[in-house]
């Protein structure tokens, strides 16, 4: 097998991180229930080969095994774990599918209002890491189906890239922003951008101030969520050349853009459904859009 | 979020300041009428002038610090100066303000974004060069960055000639629209509206003094008392509070010089948050929306709302008017004549509580007498009364006189336990005993959260969100979890004292630090060494048995001990059983429920959601037995009871911990002498220290006469 040099470098890198890993230092106590972690009933025990060292080592036993993973999915279109309704309903969404981490139960209602509304950001990495399992899987999902290069499974980590031209975030607006500090989104965004080496676009821009989406009700959201999103023509221009430039080289044979577009909680789909559709309103090219959440609720 | 800064010259006194909301203070500085309030501000200024650029909160408030350092500095040398600018006059002396604010605002940017390493020496050498370039350009440099505010029309005198000179003389590349829009926002705010925040700022003035809060908690706080509705006026509001001397604005968190010198000679600047006072290692920089940099929060009260860099921390200051306050002056008079005996009657207290008491309450008067005296000095620093009281002495009585005396002097009082239960129960106890006083309860989740009153009842993490509010502050079971240990909390109780305020410290056992200082006699303190029935504290009697684990896997008693509970049963007590982990509560439980052959034995522990209904059907003698850990030591008293300590050598229980379950045991004048049992493999320390700390508090007792003569019940011995 030819062995770029570049190749070398990222594999020297990601084993010095690995190595560096083993000096960074572990938070004496579990960063969600506050007590402290003892060796002996620590995560090390458990073999959740899929998490990140971080996550294990940030969180005790207990917290960690109470997370709800949402690894059996019934329906296809949203990623929800039990039949569902809404797509049955309304099949033609302008996204492809949605996955999210975990379900959205009371344990992960609490990690997520300690983040985002407490706005403990030591969280920000750990709810980052919660996304990997599902971002993978998504990938390989994707690789399967379009069946490039299957030989080449084992090393899924370094092609991951070849399969994404984007990944962007559901925007906060500004008032908000101000407000909180940060978009939870972005960050997570951001997360998954900074591992995998993904380009990370602000490709889209809230364009006015709504109420808090968790006091609304369902018909309310589906309604206010109409025109709440615009795109950002400039970072979406470059994201069309970029990709136009990259589908004649060899390395990828698609002639779609694949964009991952990610937020916190998908609840009844319609602000990632109006995300997409702005998006595909504005796109020369045909596009693809994946939804990444951290939660389904 | 973002503020401004400004230089203003009052009197021919330069003088820099941060605002958040820009054009208040220029209509306060140039014409100080506010609508039907009137006019605020006494001493306009000659000139101000605002530079443009919104920086960091935290930015700005070390821009205007760096700036008055720097002038107090310049102030010593002043004689050299001076001479020199004379011929340059006055607008030499403006130049110089601008021109120096200028540069701090750009060296506390610089700070802000290299991580607090201060500049040394370099940040000199800008200034100088600043200097330099300014002489050169006559100020036309200026043009972009600052505003200059002038007198509006109405506010009276405006100085034409000094203005035409500016702008001959400096402002040459201002452009006159750009002044039009400054007149513009000037006469945006209308009277009626001036009027109804100066009223605003007056209430806040009110509501906000003794607290420090963060400026979501502070609009709480004005919503809940009334304030204007309009969201965008909260800044209007608290600024011209803050111009007017009431409330302090600043970012929650900032740095101050320390720490170490680095490899380069230079001092690293360390962050600390101003509400509960952490320290560099638990800031986390994160990048903020909200300042447009990376901006610290801190970690350790993320609780109690998030701190950060940018974030406002609104801080009540007291209004110097308020210092000579006096209650209802007459019956002071009246109450202060009387001796401590007589005032202390009314308490109905026994012989022991109230000689603590009165020695407690000389402490805190003759204290509060203090900062009168010696007004010029801010000296008056807290000072501290350790009332060390046995389990069962009736603290919360002897706190009673303190209070009443703190309310007659026109002052505030906090009443702060760690515990939630204990806050909720000393509620109506303390309402009843101050039928005409206000008394707020305050707890997470509590209703009363922006309300104030005389007597406020909180648990010890509430008073992160004071500031100097109390005038007597008492902490109780200072031992306790989680106060003990916890530097944010003592910090808190610190700051929440008023200058010169007592603080009374109470607990049955309390840390030997606090133990040595009294014996060195550096800590004022009364002891009370007996129980308000006047019977000495029962002696834990030590049983050697073998260790819980064993206990369970046999699923055996050892006969003594199962000799020992039935005789308890036998004499009709209610029985403690202690265990050290949680996770023993309930085989325990089981083990006694089958050993001792009666129904009513029931386990609890914290996590225990049916904690307080089991406690309660325990004090009914529905449960006969309980079966806890730790979360019972303390706060509970249950008449006629027995307490069995089951491996009491393991290393949860200490001396202290020991000590007060020990006290569980004979609370009630009825049942004086319960029986105390210490259920261990071994002698430990802490269990003999335990002993002994119980029979030297009997000794003293009895020494000191206090307990019961044997011929009305009291103990032979």
């Amino acid at each position: 097998m030819k062995v770029s040099p570049q190749n070398w470098l990222q594999r020297i890198q990601s084993a010095f991180t690995a190595s560096a890993q083993l000096l960074a230092p572990r938070s004496a106590a579990c960063l969600l229930c506050g007590k402290p972690q003892n060796e002996a009933r620590s995560a090390a025990n458990y073999n959740h080969a899929k998490l990140t060292a971080q996550l294990r080592h940030s969180l005790c036993g207990a917290c960690l095994s109470a997370i709800p993973w949402l690894t059996r999915i019934a329906c296809l279109k949203c990623g929800r774990g039990i039949p569902c309704e809404d797509c049955i309903r309304s099949p033609h969404r302008s996204f492809v599918y949605n996955r999210s981490a975990v379900y959205y139960n009371q344990a992960m209602r609490a990690m997520l209002a300690l983040y985002k509304y407490r706005g403990n950001e030591q969280l920000a990495p750990l709810l980052g890491d919660m996304l990997l399992p599902t971002f993978e899987a998504m990938t390989a999902e994707i690789s399967r189906r379009f069946g490039t290069q299957s030989g080449h499974q084992s090393k899924a980590k370094w092609r991951i890239a070849d399969y994404w031209d984007a990944v962007t975030y559901v925007p906060v607006s500004e008032e908000r922003s101000i407000d909180r500090g940060f978009n939870q989104a972005e960050q997570l965004a951001g997360h998954i951008a900074r591992r995998y080496r993904l380009p990370l676009m602000h490709l889209l821009i809230r364009s006015r101030h709504s109420e808090k989406q968790s006091f609304k009700t369902r018909s309310e959201r589906m309604r206010d969520t109409k025109s709440l999103f615009s795109v950002n023509s400039d970072a979406f221009r470059m994201l069309q050349t970029n990709a136009l430039s990259s589908f004649g080289t060899a390395q990828s044979s698609r002639e779609v853009i694949r964009i991952l577009l990610i937020d916190d909680i998908f609840t009844t789909g319609s602000t990632a459904n109006a995300c997409s559709e702005q998006l595909n309103r504005h796109a020369e090219l045909p596009l693809e859009i994946y939804i990444l959440t951290w939660a389904r609720s | 979020m973002r503020a401004q800064v400004y230089v203003v010259e009052v009197r021919g006194c330069w003088k820099a300041r941060i605002t958040i909301y820009p054009e208040m203070d220029k209509h306060f500085w140039m014409n100080g009428g506010f609508g039907k309030a009137g006019s605020l501000n006494e001493v306009l200024a000659d000139s101000a002038w605002l530079v443009n650029e919104p920086l960091p909160l935290g930015d700005a408030c070390r821009a205007v610090e760096l700036w008055e350092a720097e002038l107090i500095r310049r102030r010593g040398k002043q004689t050299a100066i001076d001479t020199r600018q004379t011929d340059q006059g006055s607008m030499a002396g403006c130049y110089e303000a601008i021109e120096l604010l200028l540069a701090c605002a750009e060296e506390a940017k610089r700070e802000g974004q290299n991580d607090g390493k201060a500049a040394g020496r370099r940040l000199w050498w800008r200034r100088r060069s600043g200097r330099q370039r300014q002489t050169a350009m006559g100020g036309a440099g200026l043009s972009g960055l600052v505003e200059r505010w002038e007198r509006s029309w109405d506010g009276g005198i405006v100085g034409v000639g000094r203005a035409e000179e500016t702008r001959e003389r400096g402002g040459a590349g201002r452009s006159g629209d750009e002044r039009e829009r400054g007149g513009d926002r000037g006469r945006a705010i209308s009277d009626a509206e001036l009027g109804e925040i100066a009223a605003g700022a007056k209430l806040a003035a009110v509501v906000m003094q003794g607290r420090a809060l963060l400026r979501s908690e502070a609009h709480a706080l004005l919503v809940d008392a009334g304030g204007p509705g309009a969201a965008a006026r909260w800044s209007g509001v608290l600024q011209l509070a803050a111009l007017l001397g009431r409330v302090r604005l600043s970012g929650s968190i900032a740095a101050g010089n320390g720490g170490r010198l680095d490899a380069l000679g230079r001092r690293r600047r360390e962050r600390s948050c101003l509400r509960c006072g952490s320290g560099e290692a638990y800031m986390h920089r994160t990048a903020c929306a909200a300042c447009g940099r990376l901006c610290a929060y801190c970690s350790a009260c993320i609780g109690m709302g998030r701190s950060r860099e940018c974030e406002l921390l609104v801080v009540g200051q007291h209004d110097a008017q308020l210092g000579g306050k006096t209650g209802p002056g007459c019956l002071k008079q009246q109450v202060m004549q009387l001796s401590f005996e007589q005032r202390l009657n009314k308490w109905r207290l026994s012989p022991a509580q109230s000689a603590a008491a009165s020695k407690a309450l000389q402490f805190a008067e003759e204290q509060s007498a203090e900062p009168a005296l010696s007004s010029t000095g801010k000296s008056a620093k807290v000072r501290d009364f350790l009332l060390w009281a046995v389990t069962g002495a009736g603290k919360t009585e002897m706190i009673f006189p303190l209070v009443e005396s703190v309310l007659l002097r026109g002052g505030k009082a906090l009443i702060a336990t760690p515990r939630r239960d204990v806050v909720i129960e000393l509620d109506p106890r303390i309402r009843k005993a101050f039928p005409a006083a206000s008394v707020v309860t305050l707890y997470g989740g509590s209703e009363q959260r922006w309300e104030s009153g005389d007597i406020t009842l909180a648990t010890t993490h509430q008073l992160l969100r004071f500031y100097h509010g109390f005038d007597l502050v008492v902490v109780d079971e200072l031992d306790a979890f989680p106060y003990h240990g916890d530097k944010i909390l003592q910090y808190a109780a610190d700051k929440s004292c008023a200058p010169g305020a007592a603080r009374l410290l109470l607990s049955a056992t309390p840390p030997t630090g606090l133990q040595r200082a009294a014996k060195r006699g550096k800590l004022p303190h009364a002891r009370v060494p007996v129980r308000y029935h006047r019977h000495p504290l029962p002696v834990p009697k030590l049983l050697h048995t073998s260790a819980v684990r064993q206990m369970l896997q046999q699923r055996r008693l050892p006969p003594r001990l199962l000799a020992a509970m039935q005789a308890s049963l036998q004499r009709e007590a209610q029985l403690f059983v202690f265990v050290q982990q949680i996770a023993q509560t309930e085989p325990m439980a089981a083990l006694l429920r089958a050993a001792l052959q009666h129904s009513a034995v029931a386990a609890t522990s914290s996590q225990d959601g049916e904690r307080a209904d089991k406690v309660q059907r325990f004090r009914a003698r529905e449960i006969r037995v309980l079966v806890t850990t730790t979360i019972l030591e303390r706060g509970v008293t249950i008449p006629k009871s027995d307490v069995y300590i089951l491996d009491a050598d393991g290393r949860l229980f200490d001396e202290a911990s020991l000590v007060q379950m020990a006290g569980r045991a004979g609370r009630s004048a009825e049942d004086p002498f319960g029986r105390v049992y210490f259920c261990s493999r071994e002698r430990s320390r802490s269990q003999l220290s335990a002993v002994r700390h119980i029979q030297t508090m009997n000794r003293i007792a009895r020494k000191q006469g206090y307990l019961l003569p044997a011929s009305k019940g009291g103990s032979p011995k």
